[in-house]
């Protein structure tokens, strides 16, 4: 029975010879056990190769992100869109509020900037009080 | 044209295809490289959830596996098919994830009780290909990576051997010992049947005995 299981399982794999075939043949007519045990096997075969597995989603793209950021470091540090608007506004609204200061005061000092150059510090002192 | 020649035919077609594409991502042609993962994705799923048993964890895998072809593109000389190299390093990878893990010789099914796996609706849900998944599992390392590969993902004998980096015969054992053990696991996981609401083992413990060749 070993020798015949040993050849049920090679006949899955390779072609037999004429001796090993008739061997088989003979071996599944006699035990039904053997029979039973070569339907699993085939039945067993059939349902591994009909595995279906698969990534999610996006699989792809993470890996090309890695990729990328293993490529070129530097690149991938991307300030997001929305930031970079709000920083260049920010930045051109300070630039025009210190032209303006220029035209009005003749100046850029911190007390032009701040909108008390026109007080002595006494006076500003004075009012606090 | 006989249907042999034709089918190296494809194959010939299909390997001097993959050697362009590498040669383009050797050259800095990402699009080139994306092509390959997207190519070779279903083969990776395939073994690496084959082998680790989960997607999650067979996911950072196969990233780790395109990854590193990607350092080493300029390695791949074309001795073995694309298909064959990435597998090698995928299969790698998963034994040593397998390693890792230190996964128990003997397995108890009262644990996966626990997990939810003996769960009657889960039973009732799961299908032919989710029990022999889940069997898989329970496979001896030495055998899963040639019923996987052979099996699952359909390498030749030669392939797989090559793969492995193990002798052809060795793998017609190893499969064959690992067929038969397969079928004992897959007969004990069905064998947990599911009656008026609770599940009835008709074996209470699942145990592996590991055969070493």
């Amino acid at each position: 029975m070993k020798k015949l299981r040993k050849i049920l399982y090679r006949s899955f794999e390779e072609p037999l010879g004429s001796s090993e075939n008739g061997l088989l043949e003979a071996g599944l007519n006699a035990s039904e056990e053997l029979r039973k045990e070569k339907r699993d096997i085939l039945k067993l075969r059939e349902n591994l190769s009909a595995v279906k597995a698969d990534f999610s989603f996006g699989f792809e793209q993470k890996v090309m992100n890695a990729i990328r950021q293993e490529n070129n470091p530097v690149a991938t540090f991307e300030i997001l869109p929305v930031f970079r608007t709000v920083a260049f506004s920010g930045l051109a609204a300070i630039l025009i509020v210190l032209v303006g200061v220029y035209f009005t005061d003749g100046s850029l000092n911190i007390d032009s900037i701040m909108g008390i150059s026109k007080y002595a510090p006494d006076l500003g002192l004075l009012a606090f009080l | 044209m006989s249907i042999g020649k034709k089918l190296l035919g494809k194959e010939q077609s299909k390997y001097e295809d993959d050697l362009i594409l590498v040669n383009r991502a050797i050259g800095g042609d990402t699009k080139a490289f994306e092509q390959i993962v997207k190519q070779y994705k279903p083969m990776m799923a395939k073994v690496t959830i084959g082998m680790v048993g989960n997607r999650e964890d067979a996911e950072d895998i196969g990233q780790e596996a395109f990854i590193r072809f990607y350092r080493s593109l300029h390695q791949y000389k074309g001795d073995a098919s694309l298909g064959t190299y990435l597998t090698r390093i995928a299969i790698n990878l998963s034994l040593n994830e397998l390693k890792r893990r230190k996964s128990n010789l003997q397995v108890s099914l009262e644990t996966k009780h626990e997990s939810g796996y003996s769960d009657r609706r889960s039973f009732q849900k799961r299908d032919n290909s989710e029990l022999v998944q889940e069997a898989l599992s329970h496979l001896e390392t030495k055998y899963r990576s040639v019923v996987v590969l052979r099996l699952m993902q359909g390498f030749s004998t030669k392939e797989t051997a090559k793969i492995l980096k193990i002798p052809s015969g060795t793998v017609l054992s190893r499969l064959a010992r690992g067929q038969d053990r397969l079928r004992q696991i897959v007969k004990s996981l069905e064998s947990l049947t599911p009656v008026g609401g609770q599940t009835i083992e008709k074996s209470n413990t699942l145990n592996i005995e590991i055969n070493h060749d």
